[in-house]
């Protein structure tokens, strides 16, 4: 009964791989506007094509990075294609197969996570696609330039605020909000965090969580963590990401603990507006906006034969009340 | 009800399904022509790649074929994945000969896929509600192995990951490993008399067990071997990514039951073809290849796979229709 279906697919399936085989035979067949990957156009940023693959759209971050990418790369005169990871590791690296068998010129490499994705930056290897990481770095392959920031330094940055802050109490019981398990972003800013914890024994943290970086689980588990601590214990929560600060700030205040410090990462619209109010102590600032920006004139130096340094750090902003003004937040 | 088995009541051309497939057959065209029209697609280079990078899910898709026509279905299919990776990962990073971690990762699938079909053969739990929650058990089951860690640098399955070279296109291992799995299912499927107790169950299990079939082993077997296909994904995982990780293949399940349903394989059990689950996977993965390759937005990806699969699902279910009245 199955028979016609699996008919159609078999047929449809025979037209496409003998269509390729006979594409094959004779490659110089079908005049394709400016695609062969044999004699490279002038060196001009007309006809070169930039590849990027970030680790998702479903987050404004990333949404925010998409922009940055693009707007450069228009304004350089490139043409660029920004694809998406989907959240999972070899979905990225299927995109950054299906780029290179594309024909790109440069691959931009923001990966999902840094071991996963060597596969992907061999294969750009292999192809002779030269790779700028963004953002966070791969663990192996060859790649030209590393650009973003560094989220340990970021850490750091949350641990000083944290114990400057609980100074007049003595320190005190913390709770914190981690982003999604053994990811490079969670691990990093958690060895920045650690390292200043250290120096600070009076800092406990009295509970540790991981929230997958998403808005519904900071908030169903600082639920939880209302019922479990007792109003005026917890002297400050951390988190690794404003998506995460802002819904468990709003829980907190509304069970009434309106005393304690909120550190945030990031630096969305929210976070802003809660630092604003004074609900809120600190973010840090990363501008994915200007990293993509960053990463798109990298990738064009090298494209153009200039020497790229191996790291282009963007810069990291402890935002606080005093200098809220100065900064826009990053999405 | 619809047996694959039974023969087909006529040799006509059969002008009314082929009108009641119009809408497959529609797709097909259209994926063709834009295929067609995307530069570079129908190269070897491409098309070997989708293929390697349809091998996971096309084995995962070959295992959920036994689990769909013998009446069940398998949502631990993707956390089966993860936790046999993140045993074979623990492991090999102990040493442990590769080829021990191989079978390793296939006893521990099949074990997996066998504690899923205990339930529903023996227990009787329905089959979506224990695979959901095995789907829960096996993930937390590996994010406790894995302790949140990757395992990262397994270098135990690389000869897996290497591949030959045809006529200037290299071609992962990996794509074979698939080929052979849906070969060796089609014949376990259609040429042997376990396959026929398989679709006997899936189409009326009550009447299967009046005819003789065991079909309470039947069922476990079945199941045992969507498990068994878990573990030999983890391995083709494991030999091109190197490292496990607690989230590993988060929705693979998801995506092997869609291949199922884009090639025809119902979910009412007893009838369909793993070479149509396989084909569905291929189709899927050019789906998402040509996607990314034409330009078109990648904001748009999820509504067009879920608007393809659902018009292989809706012309499919018509067919069925048509053909029963």
């Amino acid at each position: 009964m199955n028979q016609p279906s699996r008919v159609f697919l078999a047929i449809s399936f025979a037209c496409l791989f003998t269509c390729g085989c006979g594409d094959s035979k004779k490659p110089e067949a079908p005049p394709a506007p400016g695609g062969v990957t044999d004699a490279r156009p002038v060196p001009s940023g007309k006809g070169k094509r930039i590849g990027a693959v970030l680790p998702m759209f479903s987050h404004p971050f990333f949404v925010a990075q998409k922009q940055g990418l693009e707007d450069k790369a228009k304004e350089l005169g490139y043409e660029i294609d920004v694809r998406d990871g989907q959240d999972d590791d070899l979905k990225q690296i299927t995109q950054v197969e299906a780029l290179l068998n594309r024909g790109i010129d440069m691959l931009i490499l923001c990966p999902r996570d840094e071991d996963a994705l060597v596969p992907a930056v061999e294969a750009a290897n292999r192809a002779n696609v030269p790779v700028v990481t963004l953002n966070r770095r791969v663990n192996g392959g060859k790649v030209v330039t590393y650009v973003g920031a560094d989220d340990a330094e970021g850490g750091r940055q949350q641990g000083e605020t944290l114990a400057a802050a609980l100074k007049s109490t003595n320190g005190g019981l913390i709770i914190y909000l981690q982003g999604t398990q053994g990811s490079s972003p969670q691990r990093k800013r958690n060895d920045g965090l650690q390292s200043v914890l250290k120096q600070h024994p009076e800092i406990v943290i009295a509970d540790d969580r991981f929230t997958n970086f998403s808005e519904d689980k900071a908030k169903s588990i600082m639920t939880d963590l209302v019922r479990r601590h007792t109003r005026g214990t917890i002297r400050a929560i951390v988190t690794q990401a404003d998506e995460l600060a802002v819904p468990a700030l709003e829980v907190a205040r509304g069970e009434g603990w309106t005393d304690t410090f909120v550190i945030g990462f990031n630096g969305n619209k929210a976070a802003f507006e809660e630092i604003r109010l004074g609900h809120m102590l600190a973010t840090i600032l990363q501008d994915p906006v200007k990293q993509g920006a960053a990463a798109v004139s990298a990738a064009v130096d090298h494209l153009n034969g200039k020497a790229v340094p191996s790291d282009v750090i963007t810069e990291l902003v402890l935002i606080t009340k005093a200098n809220l003004d100065k900064h826009a937040p990053a999405y | 009800m619809s047996s694959g088995s039974t023969p087909e009541p006529s040799k006509r051309i059969p002008w009314r399904t082929l009108f009641v497939r119009l809408p497959q057959l529609a797709l097909a065209v259209l994926a063709l022509v834009l295929m067609l029209r995307t530069e570079r697609f129908f190269t070897p280079a491409t098309l070997g790649s989708i293929l390697t990078l349809a091998s996971i899910v096309g084995v995962l898709a070959a295992g959920q074929t036994f689990a769909l026509i013998g009446g069940g279905f398998d949502l631990s299919q993707g956390a089966a994945l993860a936790l046999t990776a993140a045993c074979t990962a623990t492991l090999a990073k102990q040493g442990v000969h590769p080829v021990l971690c191989a079978c390793a990762a296939l006893a521990v699938g099949l074990l997996l896929g066998a504690i899923n079909g205990g339930f529903v053969a023996i227990v009787r739990t329905n089959p979506f509600v224990t695979t959901l929650s095995t789907l829960l058990v096996y993930r937390g089951a590996a994010f406790l192995l894995l302790a949140g860690r990757p395992i990262t640098g397994i270098r135990s399955f690389e000869p897996l990951n290497e591949g030959i070279t045809i006529a200037g296109t290299f071609l992962p291992y990996r794509g074979f490993v698939f080929l052979a799995t849906a070969a060796i299912a089609w014949i376990i499927l259609r040429q042997t008399v376990f396959g026929q107790y398989v679709y006997a169950t899936g189409g009326n299990a009550e009447a299967a067990r009046l005819a003789g079939v065991r079909t309470t082993r039947v069922k476990i077997l079945s199941f045992a071997l969507s498990g068994l296909a878990a573990g030999l994904a983890s391995i083709l995982l494991l030999s091109w990514i190197r490292l496990a990780k607690p989230d590993t293949g988060e929705g693979y399940e998801l995506d092997s039951i869609a291949a199922c349903v884009v090639g025809g394989v119902s979910l009412q059990g007893g009838s369909g073809s793993v070479l149509g689950a396989a084909a569905g996977c291929l189709l899927l993965q050019s789906l998402a290849t040509l996607i990314t390759m034409s330009g078109f937005p990648d904001e748009y990806r999820k509504l067009v796979t879920g608007a393809v699969i659902l018009v292989f699902a809706a012309a499919d279910a018509l067919a069925r229709r048509s053909e029963r009245a």
